[in-house]
């Protein structure tokens, strides 16, 4: 048979041995997508439960690729006492120098399989970048952002950077509607209206422990009235906001409501 | 509107007991009837599940004025039946509208309510209470509330076997002589959670659909369709008009799969209001709803009659079902 010597007496790899590997590897790989593919498709039949169940996506796939890779190694690194230094000794200089991150990133990522600050689904804040989490890799995080941008964010970015979750693993979410009006609008009125629009939208979710509120803040120059209310699905937050300005804005024009005018052009031009 | 009991069309809860319809609730509208519980009370209930037959039976034990609102009547309409006496007001979901300013109608048909001095027995569309409940105070101003339905498969069958002379011939699903296994689907729970899991059983099992009476099967599977709704099971069986009925043509109509949020919410608008003017939908949608009307009757889930669009009876659990995968309020 056929031998290939490695770099370390000892190690021996035949084509066997190989084939096994690159075979184990490709199964983990396909039965990984299987399994997250099917675990989303089964995550889109129940919105109530669908980042519960995307949860298990990453999870099965750190089990799934350590399990393969376990079956690779295990008839590789039966070592000697010599041999297992040497290789420890190789691992350290590449870690050292080349893989550093890497091995962060993957230290990053079973961090987030056991403390779960986000979850696949979830609308997170990584340092400077918002979006909805779509994977969560061995290395990497990829957030899909409002401008359906995909950002892949090293999960070592854990240990560092403020992670923010705004729906921390539940399907609804709150969401912040600001309108401003001018300083002599009848604020009342324009409360009912915000609450209104609020609780008609065909996004809305509202329960006791999902209420919808509109606070008023003062300005100088004009009031700003702010709607709180919950989404069902949290990707309909920027389609929520939308829906309520604009038919709290009809209602303030058609009611009468004044909004704040711009600056007079003189001061502008100034 | 619809004044008092004056309509003699036979609605499909005729003849149900009250306290069939009401199982458990019975003895909280009895308290209301009696005056221990001063009430107002609120019966509520789902499309064409037996509402009206409580209300009437309301109104017979107080002698008590009746109205049914519908879709367009107005606040006056309501606020003229609440006088110094016994009151029944049914169609309560028609007093709002989803849009800014739809409550307005709502809060002063609530505020009469509550000044009224005699005893207010109110009926509502289940699915427009819960929306109510959770954006309005409407348990404030109506604290008493009785759920109807569902009704047990027994009283189905027996309200069908004698309601119509001539029966189909009850026969079971061929499951083919040639198979060795069926397909059965049971649930599994965990929590709150529970999920029908399809296994295969031998077709010799002891409880195989073939050693069980047809005529139950048939009963079960439409009591099961309906899920206990009195209205929707007795439409279903309407709907059957062959010489003899299967389980499995007991089937409600199917929406269509593509059902985007936007036809989802207009449905769920039509499922709470059971009738609605085409105009509040335009109002509400803001365009696009001819199409989709169009959609939903190809589906055979409502009818368009001038300018009133009404929810099929046999849709119901289709509607249902859409409008709450997308958890739709």
């Amino acid at each position: 048979m056929m031998l290939l010597q490695s770099g370390v007496e000892g190690l021996q790899l035949d084509p066997v041995v190989l084939g096994s590997a690159v075979a184990v590897l490709v199964s983990a790989y396909v039965l990984a997508r299987l399994t997250a593919f099917a675990l989303s498709a089964v995550a889109e039949q129940s919105p109530k439960r669908r980042i519960t169940i995307k949860m298990f996506i990453p999870i099965t796939a750190f089990c799934i690729y350590g399990t393969a890779v376990y079956l690779v190694l295990d008839p590789l690194l039966r070592l000697s006492t010599t041999q297992l230094v040497a290789a420890s000794g190789l691992l350290g200089a590449a870690l050292g120098f080349g893989l550093k991150d890497l091995f962060a990133g993957v230290i990053g990522g079973l961090v987030l399989v056991t403390e779960r600050p986000y979850q696949v689904g979830d609308k997170v804040t990584i340092g400077d970048h918002y979006g909805e989490v779509t994977g969560i890799g061995l290395r990497a995080t990829t957030l899909r952002t409002p401008d359906d941008t995909a950002v892949r964010v090293p999960n070592a970015s854990l240990f560092t950077a403020n992670v923010a979750n705004a729906n921390d693993g539940q399907p609804e979410m709150l969401v912040v509607v600001d309108v401003a009006v001018a300083a002599s609008a009848d604020i009342d009125r324009a409360t009912e209206i915000m609450q209104d629009a609020l609780v008609t939208s065909r996004y809305v979710y509202v329960d006791d422990a999902h209420p919808a509120v509109v606070r008023v803040e003062d300005g100088t120059y004009y009031r700003t009235i702010r709607g709180k209310a919950y989404v069902a699905d949290l990707r309909d937050e920027f389609a929520f906001s939308s829906d309520v300005t604009e038919r709290t804005l009809a209602a303030f024009e058609e009611r009468g409501i004044d909004t704040p005018e711009g600056p007079p052009l003189a001061a502008t031009a100034e | 509107m619809t004044e008092s009991r004056s309509d003699a069309k036979q609605r499909p809860e005729d003849g149900v007991d009250p306290g069939a319809l009401l199982g458990d609730d019975h003895d909280a509208f009895e308290a209301v009837l009696t005056g221990d519980d001063p009430g107002p009370l609120a019966v509520v209930g789902q499309p064409y599940s037996g509402r009206h037959r409580v209300l009437d039976a309301a109104a017979e034990r107080l002698d008590a004025a009746q109205v049914e609102l519908g879709p367009g009547d107005g606040i006056e309409t309501a606020r003229r039946a609440l006088g110094d006496g016994p009151v029944v007001v049914g169609g309560c979901q028609h007093l709002y509208r989803r849009a800014v300013g739809g409550f307005d109608a709502l809060e002063l048909f609530l505020d009469a309510v509550a000044a009224a001095e005699g005893p207010v027995v109110t009926g509502w569309n289940c699915y427009a209470w819960t929306y109510l409940t959770a954006v309005r105070a409407v348990k404030r101003a109506v604290p008493t509330r009785v759920a109807v339905g569902p009704v047990a498969t027994a009283a189905i069958a027996e309200l069908i076997l004698g309601r119509y002379g001539q029966m189909p011939s009850f026969l079971t699903d061929d499951p083919g002589s040639d198979r060795l296994v069926t397909v059965r689907r049971y649930p599994v729970g965990w929590g709150d959670w529970t999920v029908s899991i399809p296994l295969p059983v031998p077709t010799s099992d002891g409880s195989d659909p073939d050693s069980a009476d047809p005529q139950d099967v048939v009963f079960e599977r439409l009591a099961a369709t309906a899920e206990g709704n009195v209205g929707v099971a007795t439409a279903l069986w309407e709907g059957q008009s062959g010489a003899a009925v299967r389980p499995s043509d007991i089937a409600p109509p199917e929406a269509s799969s593509d059902l985007d949020r936007e036809a989802a919410f207009c449905l769920r608008i039509i499922l709470s209001k059971e009738r609605v003017e085409r105009a509040e939908l335009d109002a509400v949608l803001g365009g696009g709803v001819d199409r989709l009307l169009a959609q939903f009757r190809r589906d055979g889930l409502v009818t368009v009659e001038e300018a009133t669009v009404t929810l099929e009876p046999t849709a119901v659990p289709t509607v249902v079902d859409a409008t709450d995968r997308g958890r739709i309020l």
